[in-house]
């Protein structure tokens, strides 16, 4: 105010002049205040300050309106513009092989809806600029286009390339919906045992049904925000890892070379013998993990619909049968733990006895009768039924049935896949009460289980007498490999001594070197076996005549046994079919593979002598085959290929 | 308003005596206007000349006002939250600058996170797929593809380990190399 010059202030001063005063009280004649200079600036500003505040405090209503009374509502709309929720639906885990090689894995597809009320082009065009992408003829597309106002759903399974070129289109009306579809690379290499997936995600089978837990990730997805353009950015309560989906992949004990090798093998004994199914399973005895359960037919999970229902199951773990002299062993392990027998007893085998109405007589009893005086082994190695029976009788009836419900016979044995059926024993009384029940059990018929559980119980005698769990799933491993997950196991329950197991294996290797089962041999290498031929039993009771299952289990190495192989094959047709014929080979080829897998050297290495080169075309031919016609093979002592080293 | 009637009362003490002072209040405007008209228009330079006439009666420059403390004090405090301001606008302006540039990054991120997932996905399933189209042709006799077996793996067993050989090194004879010619 000081700088001011005194002339402005004197002008200042002279509106006040009475001619300027006219002029202002002219201009302030509309206002009610008084004519005072001072007063009517006052009351001017006065005015201008009242209406500014009036529009301030309508301002702050407004606000208040805003923030507090539509604050819900607004922010809703805010939000629901804003942010978007990521995937809804969230992939399923992918499912590896003990390699690393992936079975199962989820690829994104989409469903196109149309909402033909949003078209911005005529329909014609639309249906034109879609038909070719989504190859169909544009007639149809024209009629599905026009049957309703929104909301037509039009093509789903849409893959991701083609969902691309029609979001190039750039068309109004047209919505791409993203969901998940299972792929099963390996179709139907593993079949039952992976499951499938239907289309309401819903895991139908398998392991996908059985460890759907694991395989499905939880949570609701991942809510973000989007601008304008798109972009997507984070929300202030983005959880820590919630960003990246965990890259955690279930991994299973299968091993897909074991598999495919078993699948053509037993696909082939099946064929060439008309058999109705069968299927090849490896355990690693170790533990109880599957190596390989490959059956016959089996099918793609990728076409699940095309599939018989039959096969949805897994009949290696859901049908039981008799398993005949495959139980054999296991009723002489029984025999050796309660002491009843000693591992160079003899027993005498007429061929043909009569239990009570019952006659059991030997296989082979029409061709060689009865053979004396013989040691067990030679009962394993011939398969006497006679000779087990005698061996058998030995025991009390309820020390018996005690160890076969120890087996677990009659409970599950289990292993995580779904849909297990447990085996059959009959009750206590039954069984202890009639002479002919006991009897019938010591040559495998009369009780029944599920190929699994057979196997479990052979993996007993491999690995030192431990029942252990078969199971197919390792567990949830990240990307390193690290196990991050596993599931619950009962632990192995110890059954037979150590010692009891090695002369059982001991006695099953020559089954193999000169016994029924000279099919399953593999030049080099020890393998101890058990052949069986068992008929099936009917529905109402009694067998069937001439319907036949046939079986082989087989042990190696035996200096240190490590894996079990049991081949079934149901209801083969011919008079040469039999365990020897039908399953054994099968066996041997996965025994061979399993060799060159592991990488298992030989057992004695001065004596091995390389067989013939095998030639893809023919099946070479093993010592034994001609002569393997019935289960008495006990004449071909001079095409064996080891000496038998105890 | 108080400084440029100060200057008036000035030139009011200029044309007037000395003693004669007209109390600001008691003043009419009217008369003022009259007297200011007449007299002639006061420039700075004006104002230094008079000042210099009157440097015999030194009058001491009106002092400013001593301010009670407390206004010191709320003077020195809107000193002190202007600068806070500034400052917090200016760290507020970088953190919501550094904020808007992690969410950026943290999108850009996704985004190309979310484009490898798919590429890795797209890699799989083709791999896997190829790997059993060779499968299936390998199951074609006339592929003639055959399974390893047993009869063809070989079994090296590893050598026993041996003391190193000592190597002596061997003088390079100089006399060929005085006969051979230089230069090849």
């Amino acid at each position: 105010m000081g700088s001011s010059s005194p002339r402005l202030r004197s002008t200042a001063l002279s509106n006040y002049s009475p001619a300027n005063r006219r002029s202002a009280r002219r201009r302030l004649s509309e206002m009610p205040v008084k004519r005072t200079g001072l007063n009517s600036v006052r009351s001017r500003l006065l005015i201008v300050w009242g209406l500014l505040m009036l529009g301030l405090g309508a301002l702050a209503l407004n606000l208040v309106r805003i923030q507090v009374f539509q604050a819900g509502m607004l922010q809703a709309r805010a939000t629901d513009q804003q942010t978007l929720v990521l995937s809804a639906t969230q992939p399923r885990r992918s499912i590896l092989d003990r390699n690393g090689t992936v079975m199962a894995i989820d690829e994104p597809v989409y469903t196109l809806y149309a909402h033909p009320i949003m078209f911005q082009k005529d329909v014609q065009e639309i249906a034109a600029s879609l038909a070719p992408i989504l190859e169909k003829p544009v007639p149809d597309l024209l009629q599905t286009l026009t049957s309703g106002e929104s909301g037509i759903r039009i093509l789903d399974g849409i893959p991701e390339d083609m969902a691309n070129r029609i979001r190039n289109l750039r068309l109004d009306g047209l919505e791409l919906l993203q969901t998940y579809q299972r792929f099963y690379p390996q179709q139907d290499l593993f079949g039952p045992l992976l499951g499938y997936v239907d289309v309401d995600r819903q895991a139908q089978a398998g392991i996908e049904m059985s460890q759907a837990d694991a395989i499905e990730r939880t949570g609701d997805g991942l809510e973000l925000r989007r601008t304008g353009d798109g972009f997507v950015l984070p929300t202030e309560n983005l959880p820590e890892q919630a960003s990246v989906p965990d890259q955690l992949q279930l991994q299973t004990t299968l091993d897909s070379d074991l598999q495919r090798v078993a699948q053509d093998a037993i696909q082939k004994q099946v064929e060439t013998y008309k058999a109705k199914r069968g299927v090849v399973l490896v355990m690693d005895a170790l533990d109880g993990s599957l190596l390989t359960m490959a059956g016959y037919p089996s099918y793609d999970p990728n076409q699940y619909y095309k599939a018989d229902v039959e096969q949805f199951k897994n009949w290696a773990i859901s049908d039981v049968y008799e398993p005949g002299s495959t139980f054999k062993p296991i009723n002489v392990a029984i025999a050796l733990q309660e002491g009843v027998i000693q591992p160079d007893d003899y027993v005498d085998d007429p061929g043909h006895i009569q239990i009570g109405e019952w006659p059991i007589e030997n296989f082979d009893y029409k061709y060689v009768g009865g053979r004396g005086s013989i040691s067990i082994t030679e009962v394993l190695k011939n398969s006497s039924n006679v000779g087990m029976v005698r061996i058998m009788r030995k025991l009390q009836p309820s020390v018996y049935y005690k160890w076969l419900q120890k087996l677990g016979l009659g409970e599950l044995t289990g292993i995580d896949l779904p849909f297990e059926g447990a085996g059959y024993l009959k009750d206590k009384k039954q069984f202890v009460d009639s002479a002919i029940e006991p009897a019938t059990a010591a040559f495998g018929q009369g009780l029944s289980l599920t190929p699994i559980q057979l196997l479990q119980i052979h993996a007993a005698l491999a690995n030192g007498g431990k029942l252990v769990v078969p199971h197919l799933v390792k567990g949830l491993v990240d990307s390193s490999g690290q196990v991050q997950w596993q599931p619950e196991r009962a632990a192995p329950k110890q059954i037979f001594d150590a010692d009891v197991t090695r002369k059982v294996l001991k006695m099953m290797e020559t089954v193999v070197t000169d016994g029924t089962g000279q099919n399953a041999q593999v030049p080099g290498y020890r393998v101890a076996g058990k052949t069986g031929t068992s008929q099936k039993a009917g529905p109402n009771g009694g067998y069937l005549d001439g319907v036949k299952i046939t079986s082989f289990v087989a042990t190696f190495p035996v200096e240190n046994p490590r894996y079990v192989v049991l081949a079934v094959v149901d209801e083969p047709v011919g008079a040469d079919a039999f365990g020897s014929t039908v399953a054994a080979p099968a066996v041997r080829a996965v025994i061979e593979t399993l060799i060159t897998l592991e990488k298992l050297p030989p057992s004695e290495m001065d004596e091995f002598s390389p067989g013939p080169r095998p030639v893809p075309e023919a099946e070479a031919t093993t010592p034994g085959d001609e002569n393997a016609n019935s289960e008495d093979a006990d004449t071909n002592s001079e095409d064996t290929a080891l000496p038998v080293i105890d | 308003m108080t400084a440029a009637l100060r200057i008036e009362a000035e030139s009011q003490r200029r044309s007037s005596t000395a003693d004669n002072v007209i109390p600001l209040h008691e003043r009419d405007y009217a008369s003022q206007a009259r007297q200011s008209s007449a007299q002639p228009k006061l420039r700075p330079s004006t104002v230094r000349a008079n000042k210099r006439a009157t440097q015999a009666s030194v009058r001491s420059l009106p002092q400013p006002l001593s301010q009670p403390l407390w206004l010191q004090m709320l003077i020195y405090a809107q000193k002190g939250s202007t600068v806070l301001m500034v400052s917090s606008v200016a760290a507020m302006l970088s953190v919501y600058g550094w904020t808007v540039h992690i969410q950026d990054s943290w999108g850009r991120d996704y985004q190309k996170l979310q484009s490898l997932l798919q590429q890795e996905r797209q890699l799989t399933t083709s791999n896997e797929a190829l790997k059993q189209q060779i499968a299936k042709m390998a199951e074609d006799p006339s592929a003639r593809m055959a399974l390893p077996a047993p009869s063809q793996m070989l079994f090296v067993d590893p050598a026993p380990v041996r003391e190193p050989q000592v190597i002596e090194t061997r003088q390079p004879d100089v006399r060929s190399s005085q006969n051979a010619p230089l230069g090849y």
